[in-house]
């Protein structure tokens, strides 16, 4: 069964076509990979689908309902997470509150049980915070972070805390773009092992990746992309020995040397 | 843990007898005057500091509290806490129509948005004559009154204070809870917050709302409290005053608004020597421009270190609050 | 009828010109800096008090005194609004929001220094600029002096600055500062001048729009605290921000509506008219009328 299902998917930024006609589906449970060169339109493709950018045309069908340009809280919301290629944290939140933000619709507060703190919000403060604890622990952010800023944390850090607050969203299916950019070793194993450690909890990911290392070793199932059409798919050997591929890498390199 | 009480008791006394050992009625309303600035300042604190929508048109809701507690006093014989109650909803309702631009503008383009809002509600309170009696202002607006007593200046100092630890109560939970967190989010990038689930509108709405409502309960003080109102006092450099305290005292910190209006109001008496006349506004508004440009948490976090030197610090106030 | 239309364009084609020419000193600072300056419209008050300093009260000859009052503008552009406003907020990375509120405590202040050098009472600005009893009459309808004047300068602005920025190195340096500081450095253009001259830029034209604004207003605070600055905002606009000479149409469609509405609707919503044509645009057309230079 598909989670996600895209049908003709189309996204122009005036003449520039990023996303050209796509039909992607995502199967439920699995790691999807997209993969292709600079510029060939996978971050355009995470934001139409969560809401970021408003599609030209074509649709988004996520769990049988189709959410094409739905407001992006409402997809988040509705189980569809993401993190960003370059890093958005908030400036001047620690990282508990950091992933509390995300927890915000499982308060079931209002603004009076604010006002006069009732005992049902400090049951839901104890109850989330319990709960996004939890998250850090899973990638790997201690006790001994909680209230540091989300920004000074180191840059590997900062991933993991940008992915903890998507899971804190309890999302369905969660969209990582480009989440191994400029790690060292050891952070790139870890992560390894949150992404697979996540699939195991039963969400679905789509992966776009640089880093082929990466891929390889974890996803189900690899998308193409060039010049924002998709150029093929299949599982990752196939597409990583199919010529047509290597072609759009390589030219894309000459192109750019 | 039991210095810190001392302290706040000394500084609850100082508060409490000021009135008392100053004695000079003008001063206390002068010292009205500043706090009435000071709860326009704080719903700037929560709106423009915590929330990140900025807002130059306040003297607009400030004025139309203002107006609505005179105008259905005088005019519709409503009790003066019902005039109080109408000033605060009908600023609230007169802030969706600001929250509205802020869905779709921010930075810039919003505080030109607000700067518009401001001068349109100025010059309707301007030109409406039949209903604002225009450039003449109200006269005759009726005093508080409690028990048949007819409110001082002194009566009023005291209402005022209990109305902002009350505000300050308030924006002080909400800030500290998850709407706080939503508030600050949102300020720091709207992008992730809505990414996380935040429906920012609500938030919006919430944040000018609030502002708004606590522009228009200081409008009607300050009707109530004067006796007479018209237009100029709800020019655009009122606004820009109203923010510029709250930047004085600290936009990102829950005492901005209560520390910078009394500051901004009583700096340039401060500068007011014998021969010194002409220089007194300059100077005063020189060190407010430094410190708005040097030190751009404002001066309360100043305040508060300096509190914990002589009283201590919060046990709780370095990690783990809840561990 | 015809001669009432005629005549309103002319009145609000010269107030419109003036609007505009404030505006290209908006659209010259966020060229480069990607921010709104709040303490804008005090270098037209700046210009306006200088240039009567030099003219009237030094008796130089007018154009010594108006170079002079410009160049002092820009000193400042460059000395105080860069120098320290600009340099601490952005140097410690503070946001857009720090920057309004300091450049709005800046006005302030120098409203509150104008007052203090110079007093609080309003000064007649000489008839340099031909005198209003006596403007040109052409079949009914009349044009004050002041109006050709107007245009005179600008017409000279624009070419000026057309020149500048299409012809001359410099010029073509700062639009590529302007285009995207990175590259621009990367060229090998020195972008902290570009800035400077930026700075200087936009409160050096601000400044002529003072002296040409103050047979209007007379030279008081008024040219410094009034509404005149917003409408300079309000044409940098329309005119889409990133684009000079836009900010000249922004102004003149403001300068039109407010004439037009004075003379179809009432003289008292003629604020009202132009803010709501600004808040119009802002919703609906964020990106302004004219694309980047
Ligand atoms: N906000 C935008 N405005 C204009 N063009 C954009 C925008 N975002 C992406 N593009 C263009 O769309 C194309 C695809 O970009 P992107 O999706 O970021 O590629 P990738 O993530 O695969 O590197 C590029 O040509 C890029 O310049
Ligand atoms: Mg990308």
């Amino acid at each position: 069964m598909n989670i996600l299902e895209t049908k003709g998917l189309t996204k122009s930024f005036g003449g520039v076509t990023a996303n050209s006609d796509l039909d992607i589906n995502i199967e439920k449970g699995s790691i999807t990979g997209l993969i292709g060169p600079n510029g060939s339109g996978k971050t355009t493709f995470i934001n139409v689908v969560s809401g970021v950018h408003k599609a030209t045309s074509g649709r988004v069908i996520f769990n049988g309902q189709d959410i094409t340009n739905f407001d992006k809280h409402k997809i988040a919301r509705a189980g569809i997470a993401r993190t960003f290629q370059t890093i958005r944290l908030f400036e001047r939140l620690s990282v508990l509150e950091t992933v509390l933000v995300a927890r915000h619709a499982s308060f079931g507060a209002k603004i009076w049980d604010a006002v006069f703190s009732t005992p049902k919000l400090k049951m839901a403060n104890a109850r989330e915070e319990a709960r996004a604890k939890e998250l850090l622990e899973i990638v790997g952010l201690g006790k001994q972070h909680y209230h540091q800023m989300g920004n000074s944390l180191p840059y590997g850090y900062r991933r993991s805390l940008e992915i903890a607050r998507a899971l804190a969203l309890e999302p369905s299916l969660l969209l990582l773009d480009e989440p191994a950019a400029g790690m060292n070793r050891e952070e790139f194993n870890f992560l390894q092992d949150i992404i697979l450690n996540v699939k195991q909890q039963g969400i679905t990911i789509l992966l776009v990746e640089h880093t082929m290392e990466l891929v390889e070793a974890v996803v189900d199932h690899c998308v193409v992309l060039n010049y924002g059409q998709k150029l093929t798919e299949g599982p990752f050997c196939d597409c990583e020995s199919d010529p047509r591929v290597i072609e759009a890498y390589l030219g894309k390199e000459e192109a750019e040397c | 843990m039991q210095r810190r009480k001392i302290g706040f008791l000394i500084i609850a006394l100082l508060v409490v007898l000021y009135p008392l050992v100053i004695g000079d009625s003008y001063k206390v309303y002068i010292m009205n005057r500043s706090l009435i600035h000071a709860i326009i300042a704080m719903g700037l604190v929560t709106q423009v500091g915590f929330a990140g929508q900025i807002s130059l048109g306040h003297a607009a809701f400030y004025g139309i509290g203002a107006y609505t507690t005179s105008l259905t006093v005088l005019k519709l014989g409503f009790p003066i806490g019902l005039g109080f109650l109408a000033a605060i909803l009908m600023c609230v309702i007169f802030s969706v129509f600001l929250s509205v631009p802020s869905f779709k503008l921010s930075g810039f383009f919003l505080s030109l948005t607000t700067i518009a809002f401001g001068h349109i509600v100025w010059v309707i309170i301007v030109n409406w004559q039949s209903l604002t009696n225009g450039p003449l202002g109200v006269f005759g607006i009726p005093g508080l009154k409690l028990f048949g007593i007819k409110f001082n200046n002194t009566h009023y100092y005291y209402l005022l204070v209990a109305t902002i630890a009350l505000l300050y109560l308030f924006i002080k939970r909400i800030t500290n809870s998850f709407i706080g967190r939503a508030f600050m989010a949102m300020r720091d990038d709207e992008l992730a917050a809505e990414c996380s689930g935040i429906n920012t509108r609500n938030f919006k709405l919430l944040a000018f709302g609030i502002s708004a409502g606590f522009a228009g309960l200081a409008g009607a003080f300050y009707a109530h409290l004067s006796g007479f109102i018209s237009p100029e006092s709800f020019v655009f450099a009122e606004s820009t005053k109203f923010v510029g305290m709250a930047v004085t005292g600290g936009l990102r910190h829950l005492l901005g608004g209560i520390i910078g209006a009394p500051i901004v109001t009583f700096l340039p008496e401060l500068f007011r020597f014998p021969g010194w006349e002409t220089y007194y506004m300059m100077a005063a508004t020189f060190i407010i421009l430094m410190i708005v440009v040097f030190m751009p948490d404002g001066l309360a976090p100043l305040f508060e270190k300096g509190f914990n030197k002589i009283f201590g610090e919060r046990d709780d106030v370095k990690g783990g609050s809840s561990e | 009828m015809l001669q009432m239309v005629l005549q309103n364009s002319i009145s609000g084609m010269a107030m419109g010109l003036l609007y505009g020419v404030i505006g290209i000193g908006v659209c010259l600072f966020w060229q480069t800096t990607g921010l709104i300056n709040f303490a804008h419209i005090s270098s037209a008050m700046l210009g306006a008090y200088f240039f009567y300093t030099f003219h009237v009260m030094w008796n130089l000859p007018i154009v010594i005194a108006f170079v002079l009052a410009v160049a002092l503008v820009a000193l400042y552009g460059i000395l105080i609004l860069r120098g320290v406003v600009y340099r601490q907020i952005m140097g410690r990375k503070g946001g857009r929001l720090e920057f309004i509120v300091a450049t709005m405590m800046l006005n302030i202040f120098l409203l509150n220094l104008t007052i203090v050098l110079w007093g609080g009472v309003p000064y007649p600005f000489p008839n340099i600029f031909g005198s209003p009893m006596n403007p040109l009459r052409i079949g009914g309808i009349t044009i004050q002096h002041h109006s050709l004047w107007v245009l005179g300068f600008t017409v000279a602005l624009v070419i000026g600055l057309n020149y500048f920025f299409k012809r001359t190195l410099t010029g073509k340096a700062l639009r590529a500062t302007a285009q995207n500081k990175d590259t621009a450095s990367l060229m090998g253009i020195g972008v902290e001048k570009m800035t400077a001259l930026s700075f200087a830029m936009s409160t050096g034209v601000t400044a002529i729009a003072g002296i040409l604004l103050a047979p209007i207003y007379f030279v008081s605070v008024e040219l410094g605290g009034g509404i005149i600055g917003i409408k300079g905002f309000a044409s940098a606009v329309i005119g889409g921000l990133t684009n000079p000479f836009g900010a000249l149409v922004g102004g003149l469609l403001i300068g039109l509506t407010e004439n037009f509405s004075v003379f179809y609707i009432s003289s008292s919503y003629r604020d009202v008219i132009t803010f709501v044509l600004l808040v119009f645009f802002l919703i609906a057309r964020p990106q302004g009328l004219f694309k980047k230079m």
